[in-house]
């Protein structure tokens, strides 16, 4: 049974991991201890790193080991209740305990022969301390101890050398504590005393076997455990480093910010491209460029490894779980575990545990039916519960199955009227699959009976939290009779990602695509409503439908949406969907999660942001919240759509400029044309002003901040409202900006102050232009 | 001990502000010296940046100064409060930028030629502050240092540390930990 060796190899590697960090930890808390003896605190955490240390070596079969760190903790279990006053001859058994399991745990690891190592002295020393008396106690133990490596010998075969063996150890462990043999036992005894401890020994030995046989049986069973002497042969040679996880933060920090530069140089080089196309100098650059990306991402992945755990560590608890929740549920259940090497991120690991949990719980108890009910289906009496992951892109899928009694839509619709979480009108319009999703409301719970297993209805919400967390999604699967599955997909990483960019109100957003289900282009006759909600009818299915500027909370009054050409992302957030209309779909990007910092936390529906290759800060979206915040929206889709008709007789005018006397002298201007006219001070209050009403001519001073009047009319023209509207830019050295202003699409420029006149020979020059304004 | 003098100054001139400071300090120290006739000990006195904010006169303590930059299109950030003006890419580094006009209220101010954004740091963060015009580095006796007067508004009272004399007039200063200390996030 390799794979069986290979499993254990993996958990002796954890123990030999964990023990030596608590030894560590050990060596300082004791030396700690002997300036502050009286130290409780202290005192119960070297107590707890003994019986750490000595559970799991009794549980992984090292005998010698469990035997002096169980004796360290008696010591530790008096000090730490003040039975005992910790001095220098304490300290000194205590240390010297404790480099004596230091040899045997280097010894395991290096595959030595561990139990070779003598640990009489330190067990009779350690006695010494616990009972100064009583050397009869002492004794008893210490043959104790000494029975297993008989058991091994006679289990190997040895049979014959048994009686031999025990007799040459009795004696010398009297020879060893001579003081035992003086106390109130005389010498001629000795050879009587050795008889009769003998025969002891042999009818303890006995039984011991027969139950070890019979523990042997069960374990094998179980298929997730080996006999000690099985494993003692085999050798544990793994190479391998600890390293701070801050390191390794700060390593994947800094390939983060490579990743960042490599997609400046790759935008840079595209440009290059497009100017010097087929020149030697691009086409080296682009060399270059792609050379880079290549070895970066290699890098990145490496620098990800680094960090990656297999699944199988949380998935190996299972066996156990399930072995102990289906003998108290009396149903006899296989857990089949797949693709339990699936590697993913260290802090993922970490959250993934308690869902999991909860989800094979669910699996045992509700999932699969008792054995009565599975007989009359006509089942397999044993039930299957099937955990399994596999990587899809840069995603773990983990799948929960089970072969049980799958779930009802109509008995979970009316178990969530019943508790009033949905309403009549939404059970109506609840497809099987929303329905499923009921399981993850707080407060809902299927099973008639609160048992100590589950009952109460917090399992999935805490299955739901968690995974919203790790911005991942649940899918949830069901056929009456024949079982359920349930899907979540989870990013491997929480650092780089890959994410949708869009464009809302003429801002970009990136939106992690793992929550992206799918993106469509619709018109305004696809959305529908549903108790006065916006909804859309996405190839049957019925999903909630949102502007997403609404659930940031900058939608209002923006009027960007071409009713002809609705975008819209499709987000699912653990188990909800729902639809969110955009301004535009920009494209897909890797892009690395930087923090806000500490001064901006807790905004909402915002997670971080992200760099852009052309150095602009994007924000990435918390869907979690988003998705929340979008339950509370009251403006309806169509509040957005641009409106192209327009107040009869009125027509209006923008001015951007952050100059006091230029919109003073065109505002005068322009109101004696009885034009309305509004200002903008920067680009943003300009871009917010034509989102809002559709103006018929805009005046733009070149030199407005931020970015200026370029970038602004750039924008400008983004936006399909003012594709063909009239734009005037404002400029002090005319001559320069005229060149400028022929790449980008200005329809004039004038100099400032201006006159009247030459206001009127703009609007008109524009206004013959054919097709230019309506 | 004159040596550690010297090396302590040009550690302190060592910021590199677009300001010329250092004739300026160098004028300051000849004109106290002239005075006391006397050496000038550094732990006497607070060098603060000093700036104007509409109409107003306000220093930071160029402790907490990391760099001034002009000012950059700021990526503006949904459900913060208004003077959070948004966050901006600072060599890779992501600075969150207020507007003190607003933070204040002040009259909102426009960003004009000589508007620069002070990046200041603390032991919490960095951010950017926006302002109109940053003036130079003043050398400030402690002891000139008052409370803050009376006459300032209570929304603006705990934003100040006291206010400090200079020929030209008086100066604001300011506790930037305090004013960092709120809350931007809109519930």
């Amino acid at each position: 049974m390799p794979e069986d060796i290979d499993e254990m190899e993996e958990v002796i590697q954890d123990f030999i991991t964990e023990a030596e960090e608590l030894i560590e930890e050990l060596d300082e808390n004791l030396v700690e201890l002997e300036n502050n003896p009286k130290d409780a605190e202290l005192l119960n955490k070297i107590f707890r790193a003994f019986h750490t240390i000595k559970g799991s070596s009794g549980f992984l079969g090292f005998d010698n080991l469990t035997s002096l760190t169980h004796k360290l903790e008696d010591v530790l279990n008096k000090l730490r209740k003040f039975e005992l006053e910790m001095n220098s001859t304490i300290m000194d058994v205590v240390l010297a305990g404790v480099d004596k399991t230091k040899l045997i745990i280097e010894s395991i690891k290096n595959g030595e022969d561990y139990e070779s190592i003598n640990i009489d002295e330190n067990i009779t020393e350690l006695n010494k301390i616990l009972e100064p008396g009583d050397v009869a106690k002492n004794k008893k133990e210490e043959t104790e101890k000494n029975t297993d490596k008989n058991e091994e010998a006679e289990e190997s075969g040895d049979t014959d050398n048994l009686i031999a063996l025990q007799e040459e150890e009795i004696k010398k462990e009297i020879k060893q504590n001579p003081e035992q043999a003086t106390v109130g036992q005389p010498e001629k005894d000795i050879d009587a005393k050795i008889e009769e401890l003998l025969r002891q020994r042999m009818e303890e030995d006995r039984k011991r076997r027969q139950e070890r046989k019979i523990q042997k049986n069960i374990s094998k069973s179980t298929d997730n455990s080996m006999s000690p002497a099985e494993n003692k042969k085999h050798n544990i040679v793994e190479q391998t480093i600890r390293v701070d996880v801050n390191k390794l933060d700060d390593l994947m920090n800094l390939v983060g910010e490579l990743v960042l530069s490599k997609n400046r140089l790759l935008r840079i080089s595209q440009k290059v491209k497009e100017k010097l196309n087929g020149d030697e100098v691009s086409e080296e650059l682009s060399g270059v460029a792609s050379q880079i990306t290549l070895v970066t991402s290699d890098l990145q992945m490496s620098a990800m490894k680094t960090r990656m755990i297999t699944i199988g560590k949380v998935f190996n608890k299972f066996p156990r779980i399930v072995r102990d929740l289906s003998k108290k549920v009396d149903k006899d259940i296989d857990l089949i575990i797949e693709g339990a090497d699936a590697e993913l991120d260290k802090s993922v690991i970490e959250e993934i545990n308690d869902p999991l949990v909860h989800l094979v719980r669910n699996a045992v108890d509700h999932g699969i039916e008792n054995k009565a009910e599975r007989e009359q289906s006509g089942k397999p009496l044993r039930g299957r519960v099937i955990l399994s992951s596999f990587h899809e892109g840069n995603y773990i899928v983990i799948k929960v199955q089970d072969d049980g009694r799958g779930m009802d839509a109509g008995v979970l619709k009316q178990k969530a009227l019943e508790k009033s979480l949905i309403s009549e009108a939404e059970a109506k319009q609840m497809s099987d699959q929303e329905a499923f999703s009921l399981i993850f409301k707080p407060g809902f719970s299927t099973a008639k009976k609160v048992s100590n297993i589950s009952g109460r209805g917090v399992g999935m919400d805490v299955v739901k939290t968690n995974i919203e967390k790790l911005n991942g999604i649940i899918k949830v699967q069901s056929e009456k009779g024949k079982g359920s599955t349930i899907t979540l997909k989870i990013p491997l990483t929480l650092a780089i990602i890959q994410a949708l960019l869009v464009k809302i109100s003429g801002e970009f957003f990136a939106i992690p695509l793992v929550n992206v289900v799918e993106t469509a282009k619709i018109t305004s006759s696809d959305l529908g409503k549903v108790e006065n909600r916006d909804v859309l009818n996405l190839r049957d299915h019925i999903i909630p439908i949102a502007y997403l500027g609404d659930a940031l909370g900058i939608g209002k009054d923006k009027k960007v949406i071409d009713e002809e050409e609705i975008y819209v992302v499709v987000v699912a957030v653990a188990e909800k969907r729902i639809g969110f209309v955009v301004d535009s779909l920009i494209g897909r990007e890797e892009i690395v999660i930087k923090s806000l910092g500490n001064y901006l936390t807790n905004i909402k529906a915002i997670s971080g942001a992200t760099i852009m290759g052309d150095g602009a800060v994007t924000l990435i979206l918390d869907v979690g919240s988003v998705v929340r915040e979008s339950s509370n929206i009251s403006n309806k889709i169509e509040d957005h759509f641009i409106r192209y008709d327009k107040e009869a007789d009125s027509v209006s005018c923008l001015i951007a400029s952050n100059n006091d006397e230029i919109v003073k002298n065109i505002s005068s201007i322009m109101r004696s044309k009885d034009y309305k006219v509004d200002v903008a001070k920067n680009n943003k209050d300009g871009m917010n002003a034509v989102f809002k009403k559709i103006y018929d001519v805009v005046f733009v001073d070149l030199s407005i901040p931020f970015a200026g009047g370029y970038e602004f009319v750039k924008k400008l023209r983004e936006f399909s409202a003012y594709k063909k509207a009239l734009v005037v830019g404002l400029s002090k050295d005319v001559l320069e900006d005229k060149e400028k202003s022929s790449e980008t699409k200005i329809d004039g420029v004038i100099s400032c102050p201006v006159g009247e006149e030459k206001i009127n020979q703009i609007l008109m020059s524009v206004t013959h232009r054919e097709g230019r304004v309506a | 001990m004159k040596g550690e003098k010297n090396r302590k100054d040009l550690n302190l001139f060592d910021k590199s502000l677009t300001i010329d400071e250092d004739i300026e300090i160098a004028e300051t120290y000849k004109k106290t010296e002239n005075m006391n006739n006397t050496v000038i000990i550094k732990d006497n006195y607070e060098q603060i940046v000093g700036f104007s904010l509409g109409n107003e006169f306000f220093g930071i303590d160029i402790l907490n100064v990391e760099e001034i930059i002009k000012p950059i299109e700021p990526t503006y950030v949904p459900n913060t409060k208004k003077y959070l003006i948004g966050i901006i890419n600072l060599r890779g580094k992501i600075i969150p930028i207020v507007d003190l006009h607003l933070k204040f209220e002040l009259d909102k101010g426009y960003i004009g030629p000589e508007s620069r954004v002070i990046i200041v740091a603390t032991k919490k963060c960095n951010v950017g502050f926006l302002i109109d015009k940053v003036d130079r580095v003043y050398y400030i006796d402690k002891k000139s240092i008052e409370p803050t007067p009376a006459n300032v508004p209570q929304n603006l009272e705990k934003y100040i540390k006291g206010v400090g004399k200079l020929d030209s007039g008086i100066i604001t200063l300011l506790n930037v930990n305090e004013i960092l200390k709120d809350n931007v996030a809109l519930s």
